[in-house]
């Protein structure tokens, strides 16, 4: 089974591939100085993480073990302008209003023969 | 002014902006409609009209946006005894649509606070980015601010944010080594920077959500959106110079195409915005000594026709709502008409026209409906003993005492200030009557 994550998930995740199982204030400690999040971040990263089934935590002390290996991951990206950062009815009316959304590849040629045509 | 009012005449501002922007929008400045964005802003936000002869409103012999019915008075003006003296039935919807506005307000600022925290939420996963083009750029383009350039995969398109750290926020899926297209995505990341176009934004949510019930300043939201990219873009095309803009303009598009894949699906809203934006790119010209004549004009020629309110002269025959057992007595009182002129410019709305109407004004009665001289010892006068009544000899005593008011609220002082007797056993919370003998 192959897991999808977003980059900022696969920071956490090759935390975990190099240093092996470490508690959860080990990684944001780590990714504090190497990237800059702050320690919530990271934490947010993690959960998102187990939920994917990429992560499994395991008591005292918040102890992280990679469930999936390296090989198994494949890289998400979102072709959204913003990935399920809100539910429903509030992300279609936001996309609306900022006229982001993606478009057809009979748009794109129109947009591109537009620009042929004033050229 | 009320907040309807401002809601309305802003409206009719927005409209006569929707029609120049739609008639000549690949023919000015993107300035220029921004700054008309701007001076409605201003219209829609300040709670005091300015007069002009000019206004479309003196031109067409009314003061339309003050001369509606009592619905106008819906906010608290601040006029003590102002609300007293209207009926209660009033003073109820009063408080029933402020409360509906409130609640307006309140769900609206909720739901694009916790739209920016999520994002912003997100953005706070970005991952710091570090090769030879951004270190290079970002060596040119250092500022007061510090700017960052991160990515992030959860993002399609590039944008900034933050306004002390700006940070520019690239998609994954973005090709470094494709510079050409780079220098402008981030040139144009680097306008809205300059520009504080964040800021911008954030106060053009703040009037959409005080003026939610207008659904004209949700289109002027969206329009104004679109301008300051289409503004940031025409400085972008300026700054590398005019024969450009086709380069610029595929860099877009090649943008939109890694990120919509293959998907039929499209809101034809957005469709519209982007093709708009396109055009907009491909007809930039050189900006001659002409077209910025004509935009000064058009801006300030808009600005003095819609965002001001008839002045004086057009609106005189103001009446008074009809809430108010009360008349006014023009004929008799022309001193109070030339010190209070300024009052009436904005359709005699304000708080210092209404509470001074009240002051000038005698009963009505059935054979006079301004008031004949009454007797204090007729019948008449009798009924309306101990109801907030001041006794004058002569009108010009009157009205000496009413300038002496009015002194005194310009002094600063309270308004009875040294006729504490005469106001003897007279509750000046409630509207005060005034009879010549």
């Amino acid at each position: 089974m192959d897991v999808k994550l977003f980059d900022s998930e696969l920071k956490v995740m090759s935390v975990l591939w190099r240093d092996g199982d470490v508690p959860a204030k080990y990684i944001a400690k780590l990714l504090t100085e190497e990237l800059g999040w702050n320690v919530n971040t990271t934490y947010t990263l993690i959960k998102r993480c187990i939920k994917k089934g990429a992560i499994e935590r395991s008591e005292p002390g918040f102890m992280c073990h990679a469930l999936v290996p390296k090989e198994e991951v494949q890289e998400a990206e979102t072709n959204e302008l913003i990935d399920k950062v809100y539910d429903g009815s509030v992300d279609k009316l936001f996309a609306a209003l900022l006229g982001r959304k993606k478009l057809s590849a009979a748009q794109i040629e129109k947009l591109k023969q537009i620009v042929n045509d004033l050229e | 002014m009320s907040l309807l009012q401002m809601s309305f005449t802003g409206g009719i501002l927005i409209l006569a902006v929707i029609v120049i922007r739609a008639l000549a929008i690949n023919m000015l400045p993107k300035k220029a409609f921004n700054a008309l964005w701007w001076i409605s802003v201003v219209r829609l936000m300040i709670p005091f009209s300015i007069p002009s002869a000019f206004s479309v409103y003196s031109l067409m012999g009314s003061h339309a946006p003050g001369n509606g019915s009592q619905a106008i008075r819906v906010l608290p003006i601040g006029a003590s005894g102002q609300a007293a003296s209207m009926p209660d039935s009033i003073t109820n919807a009063v408080s029933t649509w402020t409360v509906v506005w409130a609640a307006g307000v309140l769900v609206c600022a909720v739901f694009f606070s916790l739209a920016y925290w999520k994002c912003r939420k997100e953005f706070q996963t970005s991952i710091p980015v570090g090769n030879d083009f951004t270190e290079n750029w970002l060596s040119v383009h250092q500022q007061g601010r510090r700017i960052s350039i991160r990515q992030s995969g959860r993002f399609s398109a590039p944008l900034t944010y933050g306004v002390l750290h700006p940070v520019i926020l690239m998609p994954t899926s973005t090709k470094w080594e494709n510079t050409d297209s780079l220098a402008y995505v981030l040139a144009h990341e680097y306008v809205h920077i300059r520009r504080f176009d964040s800021i911008r934004k954030l106060v053009l949510i703040v009037v959409l959500c005080v003026h939610w019930f207008n659904p004209l300043v949700w289109v002027m939201y969206i329009l104004a959106n679109r301008d300051i990219e289409l503004s940031c873009d025409e400085a972008v095309v300026r700054f590398f110079g005019e024969n450009t803009k086709a380069a610029y303009a595929r860099a877009l598009i090649s943008m939109e195409e890694t990120r919509s894949g293959l998907t039929p699906l499209c809101s034809s809203f957005s469709k519209n915005a982007i093709e708009e934006r396109i055009t907009a790119i491909m007809k930039i010209k050189k900006t001659t000594v002409f077209s910025l004549v004509l935009a000064g004009f058009i801006v300030v020629g808009t600005a003095t026709a819609f965002a001001t309110s008839a002045n004086a002269q057009q609106a005189e025959s103001v009446g008074q709502g009809s809430g108010t057992e009360i008349v006014t007595k023009p004929d008799s009182i022309p001193q109070v008409d030339d010190s209070f002129g300024i009052f009436f410019k904005d359709g005699g709305r304000t708080a210092g026209a209404d509470t001074e109407d009240m002051k000038t004004a005698v009963p009505v009665q059935s054979d006079d409906i301004y008031g004949a001289p009454v007797e204090k010892t007729s019948a008449l006068a009798d009924d309306l003993s101990g109801d907030n009544i001041i006794y004058f000899n002569t009108e010009e005593e009157r009205d000496e005492h009413f300038r002496a008011l009015e002194a005194n609220v310009e002094k600063g002082l309270d308004r009875y200030a040294g006729f504490e007797e005469m106001y003897k056993g007279i509750d000046t919370s409630a509207p005060v009557t005034y009879i010549v003998k």
